[in-house]
């Protein structure tokens, strides 16, 4: 099994969002525009990188009992800095991102990466599995909020640049409060098992 | 007995790391968020006053009843007072609003809104600005109102977003009460001195 395989699974085979089903939370609030996506994909993959590389570095060393405590702080401690870093140099992503920043630290993707891969496997592989996950979350993020902010306001910016001119039909509301989350979110779900049904 | 002392000092080992590379980290990014957050609250307050593009120069915040003012000057010259108040019932929580007075302290130079969680697509049309425009259309039609205009049309000027009345009140409502209370507090302050 090559090392590549460890960063290949997270975007399809094991994608957070469609395939393990984690961290629903956050992609169905925050993907109401591009730009907050790809922004918490990117602030989810560098807590995840740390987090990740840090328990697997210390993972002997940790004692069974205490293991979750130890993890929980590595990745308060990551969270923090993205947080702080963030507010100090992107402070209009930081402002649109909101409370979801600080709940990374709760993210269940996190924790269950740091309990079920970079507890028992080495630094490498642990740092490629973060990237895959981190990777397979904004991806699936960036599908989710085009598909929303398309279909809600009729076009999509991306950082002030609009990728998509505004369509000839009237947006549908709908799309970007909360319930079209939830519908775009299970049919492209529904897309992904038939896809790998096959 | 060692197990325990084993435990407690691998999650203080962890603790003590945490907590040093935080403080590092907040120690380079401090001065930059507080900056960050002053220059925002600044830009809000100049457009509030003179629209965007322009520099003004604000004094040193100054209490006027329960308000929180900021006197700005253009050259030297006032262009007027801003002030923060906020609309405690918008359709989904607080509205943090500044309000910019000319320098009589008769008319409205502007609005503008600091925090709101309002509906996107309805309520959140109070900064909805339009293409072309430099201003959210719903904030411009408050420029140039005396305190006694400022209410919901027909009683006053205000065209009120469709679909989002309670918005619409709710900024309405904290903008006049806000003009009102400054005024009045002005006056008690000129009748004190």
């Amino acid at each position: 099994m090559g090392q590549m395989q460890e960063f290949t699974k997270g975007i399809w085979k094991e994608n957070p969002i469609f395939r393990i089903m984690l961290g629903m939370c956050p992609t169905l609030a925050l993907s109401t525009a591009v730009d907050n996506a790809i922004g918490m994909g990117v602030a989810f993959t560098v807590v995840l990188l740390g987090s990740n590389v840090v328990i697997a570095l210390i993972r002997n060393i940790v004692p069974r009992q205490v293991r979750i405590p130890c993890y929980i702080v590595v990745i308060a401690a990551f969270v923090t800095c993205v947080d702080l870093i963030m507010h100090a140099y992107q402070p209009k992503l930081y402002e649109a991102l909101g409370i979801f920043v600080p709940l990374i630290v709760v993210n269940c993707i996190v924790l269950g990466r740091a309990e079920a891969f970079a507890s028992r496997n080495p630094v490498l592989a642990s740092a490629l599995d973060a990237l895959g996950m981190g990777a397979g979350f904004t991806l699936a993020m960036f599908v989710v909020s085009f598909i929303r902010q398309f279909l809600g306001t009729g076009t999509v910016v991306l950082f002030g640049h609009v990728i998509v001119p505004r369509a000839f039909f009237q947006p549908a509301t709908i799309m970007i409060l909360p319930p079209g989350a939830f519908v775009t979110l299970a049919l492209l779900m529904a897309l992904m098992n038939k896809i790998s049904e096959r | 007995m060692r197990d325990a002392v084993r435990l407690v000092g691998v999650l203080l080992a962890i603790c003590v790391v945490a907590s040093g590379l935080l403080a590092v980290v907040n120690a380079f990014t401090n001065e930059r968020i507080e900056q960050s957050l002053g220059e925002e609250a600044n830009k809000l307050r100049t457009e509030a006053l003179v629209g965007a593009g322009k520099e003004v120069k604000f004094g040193e915040p100054k209490k006027v009843g329960s308000l929180t003012c900021y006197e700005g000057a253009v050259d030297g010259k006032p262009v007027g007072t801003a002030f923060t108040v906020t609309a405690p019932r918008g359709y989904a929580g607080p509205i943090e609003i500044v309000v910019g007075v000319d320098p009589v302290g008769e008319r409205i130079t502007g609005v503008r809104i600091i925090n709101q969680n309002e509906t996107p697509g309805l309520g959140a049309r109070i900064v909805q600005v339009n293409p072309g425009e430099d201003e959210p259309w719903f904030l411009r039609q408050f420029k140039g109102l005396a305190p006694d205009r400022v209410f919901i049309k027909p009683k006053g000027d205000v065209d009120a977003i469709t679909a989002a009345t309670v918005s619409s009140n709710a900024v309405t409502e904290a903008v006049r009460q806000g003009f009102e209370e400054f005024l009045k507090a002005k006056k008690a302050q000129r009748g004190s001195q």
